[in-house]
């Protein structure tokens, strides 16, 4: 599931806005004889409201459709991701360096692309992903740079006038990471054929 | 910085002017919503070290609603630092004195008691009535949302309205009112 | 020269006695007055500046919660939501960010935090929760029955 889309209308006019078809109650003349009110039965007609099924669905494709342009043109700027990696989230674009801490298996010079995106955002859409984006629409790839050791941290711990003291010097692993490109591949709503095979080996 | 840069840090981070009518309102309630705008924890660019406050006007603290019997039963204290020099004073008798002070003081005991309080004070402005000076009023520029809605007084309704009013039934003609 | 009382004798401590003190002055090297220059003073207040440095780190992730949480409230109430109503709705969509992510898209993305408040009033409308001021449904949201 690609997940839920919003559209703004700010920037593209040729977005539509949605509205609910309310039709007006009609004031029907309805004889005297005949308009009895009981509990279980009245004449007067009911509120009702006459949606049109496909309305909705004309409006989603209509977005689906001004994205997959603007994409397909190469007009939609530079696009952001929220990245999921090592159990925290960083909101990343082009460029930017990252420092992850604590253990993490990549090298120097890796060309690693971070496959858990929650959110895909540029100037004109975002795409919230529930919780992750499906695997062929966003790529993220970065490379690790450095890998190095904290500065020293001193965790000194003190009871006064009972004698204790704790001295204990450690350093965290860091890994730097340098986003080299983040971007939207392929078409929104036209998922593969077949799901889940990118991590079968065959 | 390029020109467009500079325009939208100053529509980042310049300071707002808000007015907030203070009729009918709880000043203890007030008090908690307008902190808010002179720390500027409204704008989700808040941060302590930003100074991103905005001014605040405050009118009509002449009509401010105290509840329940506070007007009778709050004290103000004040000692001057000199032996004897304590007063306690009614909140009815301090508001006879200076009308804003109730607000002011309301406002200033909902803020955290740090350093920054009184450079935050410095931005709320309070009036007793609505004149307010025009170089003051031409800055404002968004008024705040009254917490308690302001009743409409029965003799400020127009005869039209009154009479335009759903009757469900009315005094008989010959009904005399005591 | 014959020292008659024992008291006189300097005794020596130890030989890396100027080592072990030397650790001590370089983290006072900024301090003012005798603090920088003497051991006995120096050693009580460098302890006290690890302290301090230790449970700062705490005191840090603290601060910055906060301040992630009053930045998120600040722009759930620009747009008429509760901060409770945000992670529940948010939540119950299967929309998993965290208050760091949240705070920076209210902060540096406004149009990307309206559209998740947007999700988020839908849902507290289609599953009937929570306590939204307006009570018309935002405009604009088509979620076709997919957040169920």
């Amino acid at each position: 599931m690609s997940g839920l889309i919003r559209q703004f209308c700010n920037k593209l006019s040729s977005f539509t806005k949605c509205y609910s078809n309310v039709i007006a109650r009609d004031n029907i003349n309805i004889p005297s004889i005949l308009s009895f009110h009981s509990r279980f039965y009245s004449n007067t007609p009911t509120l009702h409201e006459i949606v049109d099924p496909n309305k909705d669905k004309f409006i989603t494709e209509e977005i689906i459709k001004n994205v997959n342009q603007q994409v397909s043109q190469g007009t939609q700027g530079r696009l952001f991701a929220v990245v999921h990696v090592a159990g925290k989230q960083f909101k990343v674009t082009e460029g930017d360096v990252l420092i992850i801490e604590g253990y993490w298996p990549p090298n120097v010079g890796d060309k690693i692309s971070l496959d858990k995106v929650l959110l895909l955002g540029g100037s004109d859409f975002t795409l919230v992903g529930r919780p992750l984006i499906q695997n062929g629409l966003a790529n993220v790839h970065a490379t690790v740079i450095e890998k190095m050791l904290s500065h020293t941290k001193t965790h000194f711990r003190k009871k006064r006038r009972k004698q204790y003291k704790r001295i204990n010097f450690y350093r965290i692993q860091q890994t730097m990471l340098r986003i080299n490109k983040v971007e939207f591949v392929g078409q929104l709503n036209k998922p593969p054929d077949v799901s889940g095979l990118e991590y079968v080996i065959l | 910085m390029s020109v467009l840069k500079r325009v939208q840090q100053w529509a980042t981070f310049a300071r707002i002017w808000h007015v907030y009518d203070a009729t009918w309102q709880n000043p203890f309630q007030s008090a908690e919503l307008l902190k808010k705008y002179l720390m500027g924890i409204h704008k989700p660019i808040y941060h302590p070290m930003n100074d991103c406050g905005d001014h605040v006007i405050v009118i009509n603290s002449l009509d401010i609603a105290l509840p329940g019997n506070e007007w009778a039963k709050r004290v103000y204290f004040h000692h001057t630092g000199y032996p004897g020099g304590a007063t306690w004073t009614l909140a009815w008798e301090l508001h006879r004195k200076d009308p804003t002070m109730i607000l002011k003081k309301a406002v200033y005991n909902s803020m955290d008691g740090n350093l920054q309080r009184r450079y935050t004070m410095e931005r709320l402005h309070i009036f007793p009535d609505g004149n307010v000076p025009p170089e003051l009023m031409g800055n404002v520029s968004n008024q705040i949302r009254q917490i308690r809605p302001m009743p409409k007084r029965l003799d400020h309704y127009t005869k039209e309205e009154v009479e335009k009013f759903p009757k469900i039934i009315d005094y008989p003609k010959d009904y005399i009112l005591r | 020269m014959v020292f008659t009382t024992i008291v006189n004798c300097v005794r020596a401590r130890g030989p890396d006695e100027f080592w072990r003190k030397r650790r001590i002055f370089k983290l006072a090297a900024h301090y003012i007055g005798r603090r920088r220059n003497c051991y006995t003073v120096a050693i009580k207040i460098v302890h006290r500046a690890l302290v301090y440095a230790t449970k700062g780190r705490q005191l840090r992730k603290q601060d910055i919660t906060e301040l992630r949480n009053a930045r998120i409230i600040a722009g759930c109430e620009q747009h008429g939501l509760n901060f409770n109503d945000l992670r529940e709705g948010l939540l119950r969509c299967n929309i998993m960010l965290n208050r760091k992510t949240l705070a920076d898209l209210a902060a540096w993305e406004p149009y990307s935090f309206k559209a998740l408040t947007d999700i988020a009033k839908q849902k507290t409308k289609e599953d009937g929760f929570g306590s939204v001021k307006d009570l018309q449904a935002p405009v604009g949201v088509i979620t076709r029955g997919m957040s169920k």
